[in-house]
């Protein structure tokens, strides 16, 4: 058989182009769907429902003056969590803001009384560099009320590289707390 | 003056006492009545009260759904991909009706610019999907394909690119019965033009792995662990030579191409295998190989067995504007001294070649952008003669360096424009340069 032997430089080139990939393979944009990450949070055996809400005027006035942010959109997703016996065990928010040019939705977690118990970063489409871990979620949002004035480099510290990011989760954290006590603190007082 | 009379006394009294108790009872009947509407009215309008709030909890969270569709565009329904054929290809597994219709198009302009090639327009591809979902497990997919302007010219084919039915048995394990899109490489299954940026697919797709490849066969496919998907099939072998053609079907310059069957009263004596496992657990990453193996003699009078295989690996990964995928395949050929062609040129007994792409789509920090605006590289080199039958010649216009450079315009992600241009090498000289343009869509 005759052989080209012209071939073999590009041995050489293949290893970089594999070794590239293997060095790139951490870019992201949908992290992790908003159903499994419902599943990996509550359990399997949760019953989850999803709560579209659609504020009125009053309410979006009530949410804007709680977030300290000018909000424009009206309709939020909420999801209810339940345990197979029927008894509430928190809640969770969809969150999607603009960081810099690019959104970030992150699902915040809440107990049934609305207190923050973590959150979740679902998708992120500014680079890599500027994202924040989930852990630093966990680390710094964990147990945050309505009341905590979740404000990066007063209550959240500024992670350097990523201001943008950081403020961005502080107010969706900040909505999220706000959406639940306008809409569903007084359903669930009743209870 | 006459004393009253008690009888009468007593008929008045007794006829007053009915006039009035029959006008109490009416009166209460009449009362019931009125109530009895008041609460039929309260239950209406209770009915219509939920019904009003039904409606706008409806109107409610289809815009939560768009909206979420608008932020994560993989979310959105239809962009779900089964068995890694394309969005509009697999729209049948996620349409909300039984019916689903499908589709995409590709019309072209190539501008040779080696001195005596002609310039050409061909309106290339229009290709109808049409599904339809019998039950929760068993459903019809199919692509047929219009291309070079249909039959109208000796050129134009009207083609069945894939007709099969899904039996969804389980997530682990599905059977796809009937004309199927062979799993191979990037392209075959995904090659709705909005997919690669270059007008034409990638050659090593085209001229290595047999872009459209699809035959006729059974193919099992599903995902047992975690990310990883496989699928594993027969298949219709190529058909290497027709026993009346003094060439075979298999070519120097497109290899087992030209003996594709595409299903059409394919001669069924040998059957190849393919296999294939994706892994899709890296973030926005999808890797993947496959492997194909059979014999493709079709127990043609006079020839041994000539057995083929054909392996390749492959990735896909986007993030943040950026897009860069790659793949290497190698195929052998065993018996290519049996073949021969009256106009020169030797079979390749092993074939090899690899590409990659990288684009990056200039608006992605262009605040408020509407569209898209990806400018892509790509490099390939493949080899259609790397290694022949003993005494038989190396073509050395065979081996080839492809270098395509090039533009899109996508106003959706369902529309694009598209301009490139492609220079080739070839280790004979040069291989020639090429202009082209290109629309397609796919809905």
């Amino acid at each position: 058989m005759e052989t080209n032997s012209a071939w073999e430089w590009d041995l050489s080139f293949k290893w970089v182009f594999i070794l590239l990939f293997l060095g790139g393979s951490a870019w992201a944009e949908l992290l992790i769907k908003p159903d499994m990450a419902l599943k990996l949070r509550f359990g399997e055996t949760a019953v989850i429902t999803k709560k579209n809400v659609a504020l009125n005027n009053d309410q979006l006035q009530q949410v804007r003056k709680k977030v300290r942010w000018p909000v424009e959109e009206k309709i939020f997703t909420f999801y209810e969590i339940k345990d197979k016996n029927g008894t509430l065990t928190g809640f969770a928010s969809l969150i999607s803001d603009t960081v810099r040019s690019q959104t970030q939705t992150t699902m915040y977690f809440l107990d049934p009384i609305g207190t923050l118990k973590g959150a979740e970063l679902i998708a992120y489409y500014e680079p890599p560099e500027y994202k924040i871990s989930n852990k630093w979620m966990h680390q710094n949002l964990m147990n945050k009320t309505s009341k905590s004035p979740l404000k990066p480099g007063d209550d959240l510290p500024i992670v350097t590289g990523s201001t943008l990011t950081t403020e961005s989760l502080a107010r969706s954290a900040r909505l999220t707390l706000a959406l639940w006590e306008i809409v569903f603190a007084n359903s669930t007082n009743k209870k | 003056m006459s004393k009253p009379r008690p009888f009468l006394l007593f008929h008045l009294i007794t006829s007053a006492t009915v006039f009035l108790l029959m006008f109490v009872f009416l009166a209460e009947k009449a009362s019931a009545n009125v109530q009895e509407d008041i609460a039929e009215l309260k239950k209406q309008i209770q009915q219509l009260k939920q019904e009003q709030a039904l409606q706008k909890q409806l109107f409610i969270d289809e815009i939560a759904a768009l909206k979420m569709s608008e932020q994560i565009p993989e979310l959105k329904e239809g962009a779900k991909t089964i068995s890694n054929l394309g969005m509009a290809a697999s729209k049948v597994y996620s349409s909300k009706s039984k019916v689903s219709i499908g589709g995409y198009g590709e019309l072209t302009y190539f501008d040779p610019r080696t001195q005596g090639s002609n310039n050409e327009s061909d309106a290339y591809r229009l290709v109808p999907y049409i599904g339809y979902r019998f039950n929760d497990w068993i459903l019809f997919n199919s692509e047929i394909e219009f291309e070079h302007g249909g039959a109208n010219r000796s050129t134009g084919v009207a083609v069945i690119e894939f007709m099969y039915l899904d039996f969804l048995l389980s997530e682990s394990a599905n059977i796809r019965i009937g004309n199927y899109l062979i799993p191979v490489g990037i392209t075959n299954l995904k090659h709705e033009p909005v997919y690669f940026g270059s007008v034409n697919r990638p050659l090593i797709e085209k001229n290595l792995i047999p872009s459209t490849w699809h035959e006729n066969g059974i193919l099992v496919y599903g995902n047992v662990i975690g990310d990883f998907q496989y699928q594993a099939g027969i298949f219709t072998s190529p058909y290497a030579k027709n026993p009346t053609n003094t060439d075979s079907n298999f070519s120097p310059s497109s290899w087992i191409r030209g003996g594709r069957q595409k299903g059409a009263q394919a001669k069924a004596e040998d059957w190849s295998g393919v296999v294939r496992l994706d892994y899709s657990g890296i973030r926005a990453t999808d890797v993947g190989f496959s492997y194909v193996y059979g014999d493709t003699s079709q127990d043609v009078a006079g020839l041994g067995n000539l057995t083929y295989s054909l392996a390749e690996v492959h990735f896909e990964t986007r993030l943040a504007g950026f897009e860069w995928n790659g793949l290497y395949t190698r195929g052998t050929f065993d018996g290519a001294g049996e073949l021969t062609y009256t106009s020169g040129g030797t079979l390749g007994e092993l074939v090899e070649g690899w590409y990659t792409t990288f684009s990056y789509d200039l608006m992605r920090f262009q605040e408020g952008a509407s569209y898209q605006l990806p400018v892509f590289v790509r490099y390939s080199e493949y080899d259609l003669n790397k290694e022949v039958a003993t005494g038989a010649t190396r073509d050395k216009a065979l081996s080839k360096k492809v270098t395509t450079i090039g533009l899109n315009y996508k106003p959706t992600n369902q529309v694009v424009l598209k301009a490139d241009f492609q220079a080739v090498d070839t280790d004979a000289g040069y291989g020639g340069d090429q202009f082209s343009l290109g629309m397609g869509f796919v809905f």
